[in-house]
């Protein structure tokens, strides 16, 4: 499959307005927000134990070599415990400078869809995110623009994130530093 | 002969009438943060740096077969890394030899030719003209096929690194990195297979002079104890006792040698044999089973280095940034960072990082995903050390913008002077102790050396 297709015709989409898609899209608006508003602690309780979450970089090919992401070089290559270690860092330290003061961010989630995945209780779900970055002064802001692929499980009356695929637009990235989550 | 309002004098002077020698004060050892923003700084700085040393473009590991390609920059200018038929890497200006055409749109690939989407002009991978679209009826037969070849950089590879260099006058690579190539060695040549780089670069934008990183990078070892705190914070180092190295310097080449291996493994290696302290303190991404290529590949003194002292992070002049040390992984084990950047300036207050991870290419799977992981946890666009250095340079940069700010200085007066280790090695100029700033302004020194003389001129070398 290539790596910006859908998942596969078999698997059974839930369209707009029906039940699973209103309960996924409302847990990424609800993480979104999250994250928008810097509550990093609140945003590790939406991750599974297990979570991969993973932005590859990539390099500009020709349409014949696909779509140029690194399968195993990443912006982020995560776990649980070195994302627990990132927000730790974010929240413990005074000197987390590329936060310290914080970033506005702005988490734009849209074109959300929503399958079946490998197990009952989980679901699979691609969005398209505009993340806009604004720094101190900086009268404008660093955009970046990424397709998300997710899969989630079903936890409690919502969902945990338990897979992240961050595929970002750009090959050469317009802001100096990664300190803020997809 | 002027270059963009500059004179080709043995001190640059630019129009304002301030000269070089004004900017870098060699008797208080100060130099003037317009160094960073003065962009008829920056265009001589194209010519006589860029067009001169030796620039770091890609790993050999990057190209893999004959056809192999990768787009990279020296300078401002674009240029094609291939390799070509016969196994040889080349460095080609990405500029059509015809009307100045982009041959490489892409950023790698394979190609058994390079054809310019323009007029259809078609090179070899090594540069030489292959043939034109309907050749007979524009040229004639009588086209001198040779003169278009494309415009071809020296390029050599060293520890795995290709280096690129415009400058016909330059010494051989080998010898422009000096005592610097015997440390380089230790940390990227250890092992049969060698390095490989995982996947692509990261690529990022940091909104700064590019030299704002260089000297940083050039053996800054006193921000760590500031800017890097966040690390003592989480329990990751301990920068409390402040940092202590023994820095190699040579022609603005430098690296940071310490003993933090010893203190990551929490090992007492006195009184053991060369091997014994080698499979105490193995370098950083090797496995057991490659220590025997290591005693093989290393010399003894160099072996004695690495089990002491091994060199951990520095600079190749002028640009590029090696790091090989143990690290931290997520989950409280030790790693590896393995990792080389290297910055292309684009415009006298921006510069283009890439950033590639390196790993043994012998290892097993989980040991090369736990050191890239660590890699990208600790260093790099999103690493807890590097994601500081990123927000230092262009506030630096705004300073450095202002009418008033360009009037002060960067100190470089803590001066510890040469303490060589007894029995040391090699001829570079060595400082064991507390690290000053000794060897970044070695760095400001080669740097001036090379800007007060001629594009050709010989005697910098």
């Amino acid at each position: 499959m290539a790596l910006h297709d859908a998942p596969a015709e078999t698997r059974h989409r839930w369209r707009v307005g029906t039940e699973a898609h209103n309960e996924v899209l409302d847990f990424l608006i609800e993480e979104a927000w999250i994250l928008d508003d810097g509550r990093y602690a609140a945003w590790l309780e939406m991750l599974g134990e297990e979570i991969e979450y993973f932005m590859p970089t990539r390099s500009t090919v020709y349409r014949n070599d696909g779509l140029g992401f690194s399968e195993n070089m990443g912006h982020y290559d995560e776990t649980r415990k070195s994302l627990e270690l990132r927000v730790r860092r974010l929240l413990e330290s005074t000197s987390a400078w590329t936060e310290a003061p914080p970033s506005r961010t702005r988490r734009l989630v849209t074109n959300v869809q929503v399958w079946d995945g490998d197990a009952p209780d989980e679901y699979l779900a691609r969005s398209a995110c505009l993340l806009l970055r604004n720094r101190i002064d900086n009268p404008t802001f660093d955009m970046l623009s990424t397709s998300r692929r997710d899969t989630v499980r079903r936890s409690g009356d919502s969902f945990v994130l338990i897979k992240r695929r961050i595929e970002i637009d750009q090959a050469t990235l317009g802001t100096p530093n990664l300190s803020m989550f997809f | 002969m002027a270059i963009s309002g500059l004179e080709v004098t043995s001190e640059p002077t630019l129009r304002d009438g301030t000269t070089l020698g004004d900017l870098i004060n060699e008797d208080q050892r100060e130099v003037s943060l317009r160094v960073l923003a003065d962009p008829e700084l920056y265009r001589l700085e194209l010519e006589r740096i860029f067009g001169r040393c030796w620039i770091a473009v890609a790993h050999e590991s990057e190209l893999p077969e004959p056809g192999s390609f990768v787009v990279r920059s020296i300078g401002e200018d674009s240029v094609v890394v291939t390799r070509s038929e016969d196994g040889d890497i080349n460095v080609l200006l990405n500029v059509c030899t015809h009307r100045g055409m982009p041959l490489c749109r892409v950023g790698r690939g394979n190609a058994k030719r390079l054809r310019c989407p323009y007029h259809g002009w078609a090179f070899n991978t090594d540069g030489r003209f292959l043939a034109a679209p309907f050749e007979k009826q524009m040229y004639g037969p009588d086209m001198d096929k040779v003169a278009l070849s494309l415009k071809t950089a020296r390029a050599e590879v060293y520890a795995g690194i290709v280096f690129a260099c415009w400058d016909q006058s330059a010494p051989p690579l080998v010898d422009y990195l000096g005592d610097i190539a015997w440390y380089l060695d230790i940390m990227f040549s250890r092992t049969d297979a060698g390095l490989e780089v995982v996947g692509e670069p990261q690529r990022f934008i940091i909104g700064a002079n590019w030299k704002a990183a260089s000297e940083q990078w050039a053996g800054d070892g006193y921000h760590a104890m500031t800017l890097h705190h966040s690390l003592t914070d989480l329990g990751l180092a301990d920068y409390s006792k402040g940092s202590w190295a023994i820095n190699v310097s040579t022609m603005g080449h430098n690296l940071r040698c310490t003993d933090n291996p010893k203190k990551f493994w929490g090992a007492n290696t006195d009184g053991l044999s060369l091997e014994e302290k080698l499979r105490t303190l193995p370098p950083p991404g090797t496995t057991p089973e490659m220590l025997d290529e290591v005693m093989r590949h290393l010399s003894e003194p160099q072996l004695q280095i690495l089990t002491d002292t091994p060199p951990s992070v520095g600079q190749i002049f002028p640009n590029l940034f090696v790091w090989n040390s143990p690290g931290l992984s997520a989950d409280g084990t030790i790693s590896a960072i393995t990792r080389i950047h290297t910055m292309f300036p684009r415009g006298h207050d921006k510069m283009e990082l890439v950033s590639w991870a390196l790993v043994e290419r012998d290892a097993p799977e989980d040991v090369k995903r736990k050191a890239r992981q660590t890699s990208v946890l600790m260093t790099g666009i999103s690493g807890f050390i590097e994601q500081d250095d990123a927000e230092t340079w262009p506030a630096i940069q705004r300073s450095a913008n202002g009418t008033q700010g360009q009037k002060l200085t960067m100190k470089y007066i803590a001066v510890l002077g040469e303490q060589r280790p007894e029995g040391w090695p090699d001829g570079a100029t060595v400082y064991d102790g507390f690290s000053r700033d000794d060897p970044q302004w070695n760095w400001w020194l080669r740097y001036r050396e090379l800007m007060t003389t001629g594009p050709a001129a010989s005697e910098a070398w």
